[in-house]
């Protein structure tokens, strides 16, 4: 038992986004009712609007992504959860440029349809608005259901390169073939050896055997289907680079992006990241660019996700098109500017 | 008041839209729908048109109702609305807005008819009303709508939270469809209230 530290049991979530806003209010604003948080300041260039947004519990992402290069807002839901259609709707209507407002959503059933009525909303108000889907979870491509892979570590690169894309005056359709071509040749795998902690109760969401492994975990805290006996780094991040590369197009240079889900220290995570960059070379893949943190957490959850992304030969998604570019969101000061 | 009748359905049919409801899902339709209606109800001034009726509805269902259903009637409502305001309130523009709404409803939650869920009545009822010659006779519409969602029973659920329960569901028909039935009933009896007696009582559902 951990209870974590939250100054009140039902509305800390809320709690969290004053502070944030306090935090960095020289680059984002917080609207209460409804919840949203909404860039200050935009490159004058930007005719789109880019909005994302989703269940809580993934800090950094989608506040900590707000800000000028990056997202003009973002709709923040309760833990795990979508965030209501009025949400979505409002911070779209504050965060539209002249050409529109772009979504950019987790493939999740509940952010699709909140997502989905908030763009019919904007259509009768004459508001351009368009969605880019995000499903590069290779854990659940083979599943026999219509809901598809889910949305997980490779939205955090779709919103900085379509960030960039818009500030370079990118219109609507535009930045729709962008991020439809990012997510084609964007796959994620992640594991975990010890489960989040819940809010409510404070007690593991699940229990998991010393030695035992959940591969192909999700950030929801819902277990993997898989759960396998730990082999050594080296051995698992072989096999989840080739479940990756084999899920993406053929290409010999990636952007490679190592994210903790939470529990995770940077110690760990640079092991990862090194073991990576070791196995992707033995494939004759180089790491062109690459990101290391937690940027999209499962709360608390112990261990990590490897996300990749194809560059060559897709022109638009080459690191000139967007991953140097300067940007200023309360998470990516530290993370980015190299 | 048109949703003054559509509360009155729904309350009436509230049991037995829980009812079915708990048999395929979480068992909330039956309140959300009567939540709704109410506060919509309690929302609308006294003197409105038929537009701002579905115009007030549709921003209470939108804003304040819960689950998946609530907005996505929010919807409907939104697109008769608009529709009646710029067209007037006959039946073209009604039907023009019903059938636009429920695009936007299978647009949104990426469902079609045949899928177990409230397009199941709304698809083939606004089909009736296309191939109709004016005058619409509601009250047959509103009987065909009924019949539409009754046929529910036999669909097995592939989208929404009915698919959970896959097999389990069939027997009954969709809560959803249902819920629409009833907004054709209330249609009926504010066009045309002599054909009340012509109509399934929203009490007695099944």
């Amino acid at each position: 038992m951990a209870e974590p530290f939250y100054a009140s049991k039902t509305e800390y979530v809320d709690r969290a986004l004053l502070g944030f806003a306090r935090d960095h209010a020289d680059v984002v604003e917080l609207s209460t009712d409804p919840v949203y948080v909404r860039s200050i300041d935009r490159d004058p260039r930007r005719q789109v609007g880019l909005l994302s947004g989703g269940g809580s519990g993934h800090e950094p992402m989608h506040v900590g992504l707000v800000g000028r290069g990056m997202l003009d807002a973002a709709a923040p839901g309760r833990v795990f959860a979508s965030p209501h259609n009025r949400q979505v709707y409002e911070g779209s209507r504050a965060a539209a440029g002249p050409a529109g407002v772009l979504h950019i959503v987790k493939n999740y059933t509940g952010d699709r349809i909140n997502f989905g009525i908030a763009a019919e909303r904007l259509r009768h108000d004459g508001i351009p608005v368009a969605r880019v889907l995000v499903d590069d979870d290779v854990a659940t491509e083979s599943q026999q259901t219509a809901t598809g892979r889910r949305g997980t570590g490779a939205t955090v690169l779709v919103e900085k390169l379509l960030g960039a894309a818009a500030d370079r005056g990118a219109g609507l359709d535009e930045l729709v073939a962008l991020g439809e071509t990012i997510v084609g040749r964007s796959r994620s795998i992640a594991v975990a050896s010890l489960a989040q902690t819940s809010p409510v109760t404070g007690e593991p969401g699940f229990e998991l055997e010393p030695g035992q492994l959940e591969y192909g975990v999700g950030i929801h805290g819902e277990r993997a289907q898989h759960t396998i006996a730990r082999p050594s780094l080296e051995e698992l991040v072989a096999r989840m680079v080739d479940d990756v590369v084999s899920h993406l197009p053929g290409g010999r240079s990636v952007l490679l992006f190592v994210n903790g889900l939470g529990g995770t220290t940077y110690i760990e995570l640079y092991n990862v990241f090194a073991e990576t960059v070791d196995a992707l070379a033995t494939r004759d893949i180089a790491v062109e660019r690459s990101l290391v943190g937690p940027y999209t957490p499962a709360l608390d959850m112990k261990g990590f996700s490897i996300t990749m992304t194809m560059l060559e030969p897709s022109v638009e998604t080459h690191p000139s098109g967007g991953w140097d570019g300067l940007f200023d969101a309360p998470a990516w000061t530290a993370g980015l500017r190299k | 008041m048109l949703m003054n009748l559509y509360h009155e359905a729904a309350e009436s049919a509230y049991g037995e839209l829980t009812r079915l409801d708990q048999a395929a899902g979480d068992g909330d339709y039956g309140d959300n729908l009567r939540a709704g209606l109410r506060g919509a109800v309690a929302r609308i001034p006294p003197d409105a048109d038929l537009a701002t009726e579905f115009e007030t509805a549709a921003t209470y269902f939108l804003d304040e109702v819960g689950g998946t259903s609530g907005p996505l009637i929010g919807l409907l409502f939104n697109d008769v609305g608009g529709s009646l305001d710029r067209g007037g309130d006959g039946d073209d523009a009604l039907v023009a807005g019903l059938a636009a709404g429920t695009a936007a409803i299978s647009r949104v939650g990426e469902a079609s008819v045949g899928d177990r869920t409230m397009l199941d009545c709304l698809g083939p009822t606004v089909d009736d009303l296309r191939a109709a010659r004016p005058p619409v006779d509601w009250t047959m519409v509103a009987n065909q709508a009924f019949d539409h969602a009754r046929a529910t029973s036999d669909l097995l659920p592939r989208m929404g939270r009915a698919s959970y329960v896959g097999q389990r569901a069939v027997g009954n028909p969709d809560a959803g469809a249902m819920g629409m039935a009833l907004l054709f009933w209330a249609l009926a009896v504010y066009r045309d209230p002599a054909g009340r007696a012509q109509l399934p009582d929203p009490a007695r559902l099944v």
